[in-house]
């Protein structure tokens, strides 16, 4: 999800930094405007709002701050960790997976995986975060601004065909199509500047961008719900067939139980007859034993099932015993 | 993000990107009155007409990042919970 949230938070933390601006707060030492001007504590206020100055002002950009952080280190750390784990990713430990499969998600994890492939996950974080400085940095620069996008579709595009970093060729696919409707779109934009004055094109041209950019969604909502659907029917059918065979082993369980239903009768009275009859064994010999009056009675312990006077063994324990 | 360009959006694709933005940014609830109340700031305006079109009303970043900056808690707290307990588990 952070992943996926990583343009949103690169685009606001870039509007928060566009805005900023360090200011000092008044130094009781000098009283004059010029040494309200030069303090000796920096703090942090936004853009021409310095008067209305506070510590909520100070708590949001000091956030905007680390979030711009987080943003910068995140895909240069991404990509490190996973070169450094590298041996371990492709070998598949579960452990490990657990804990930071989010990273590789959806990449071909196999023994042909090579370490260019994360050249993916890197450009695909990289060029969120350089869409916050094409959208904020450059805003008055609309030449950067197209060009910059058009260049990042191109570049994603023989990234993908060069590794084909994704579990499957449809995934691949999928990936080529996105860059391919990104790009159009940006085309489109195209005639959007004042490379293209007439009104009611640019109404035409606003309508084929929605066009375009509904088509994408559209696929995009179908396949997902295609794969859904797929794998929804996949399970119903594993469950009605274990339904289907439930019943027949169900059927056969009662058929066996009904066929050795006098067996069993047998047997449970067989073991309730032994260890009654070894629990009395077993008190008559204490009681025995505790009078004296035999000194050759051997008292064997019950975990062996037997009880018994050295000259008579008896192994009461395979006594009843039913085997099919 | 096509409206954030310094193009000139029409209408239509205004209107339908406006309504699509919303939706890709996860922000789910209104945030920003919040934010203005518990920090005791009054949120400064967009950085132009585009942004605010999108959503990206004020220059604030707790404000603009909306109802995700909740859902994004969730990390470091459970990073703080799981330290937590496997100092317990240790003892």
């Amino acid at each position: 999800m952070l992943i996926e949230a990583y343009t949103v938070l690169a685009v606001c933390a870039f509007i928060n930094f566009a805005a900023l601006e360090f200011v000092r707060g008044p130094d009781p030492a000098e009283d004059d405007e010029a040494g309200r001007r030069m303090q000796k504590v920096g703090r942090l206020a936004d853009g021409g709002h310095s008067s209305d100055f506070s510590w909520g002002t100070t708590i949001v950009s000091c956030s905007a701050i680390a979030a711009m952080s987080f943003c910068i280190i995140y895909p240069f750390w991404t990509i490190w960790f996973m070169n450094k784990n590298f041996e371990l990713i492709k070998s598949g430990d579960e452990e490990f997976e657990a804990k930071y499969g989010a990273l590789w998600e959806g990449l071909r994890v196999d023994d042909n995986t090579t370490k260019s492939m994360f050249t993916y996950t890197f450009f695909f974080l990289f060029r969120r975060f350089g869409l916050g400085i094409l959208t904020v940095v450059w805003r008055d620069t609309l030449f950067f601004q197209i060009s910059g996008l058009i260049f990042c579709s191109i570049f994603s595009m023989i990234i993908v065909g060069q590794t084909a970093p994704l579990e499957t060729r449809r995934d691949n696919n999928l990936e080529y199509f996105n860059e391919f409707m990104i790009l159009s779109v940006m085309y489109t934009a195209i005639c959007l500047t004042d490379f293209q004055p007439v009104e009611w094109i640019r109404v035409y041209t606003g309508s084929v961008m929605v066009i375009v950019d509904c088509i994408h969604i559209g696929v995009n909502l179908v396949l997902m719900f295609q794969t859904t659907i797929n794998v929804s029917r996949l399970r119903f059918t594993r469950w009605r067939l274990w339904r289907k065979y439930a019943k027949v082993r169900g059927d056969r369980m009662l058929e066996f139980q009904k066929k050795n239903r006098h067996k069993t009768w047998v047997a449970e009275t067989a073991k309730y007859r032994n260890k009654k009859q070894v629990n009395s064994k077993i008190h008559a010999l204490q009681a025995i034993q505790e009078e004296g009056e035999n000194e050759d009675i051997e008292y064997v312990p019950y975990e062996h099932g037997v009880a018994h006077r050295d000259h008579e063994i008896e192994d009461v324990s395979l006594q009843g015993e039913f085997s099919d | 993000m096509i409206p954030l360009f310094r193009i000139d959006l029409p209408d239509n694709a205004a209107a339908f990107f406006g309504f699509l933005f919303p939706i890709a940014a996860f922000d789910i609830i209104d945030t920003g009155d919040f934010w203005d109340d518990t920090l005791s700031v009054s949120s400064p305006d967009a950085l132009s007409e585009n942004f605010d079109s999108v959503g990206f009303g004020t220059t604030y970043f707790l404000q603009n990042l909306g109802s995700m900056f909740f859902i994004m808690l969730y990390f470091p707290i459970m990073m703080i919970v799981g330290f937590i307990a496997g100092f317990f588990h240790k003892y």
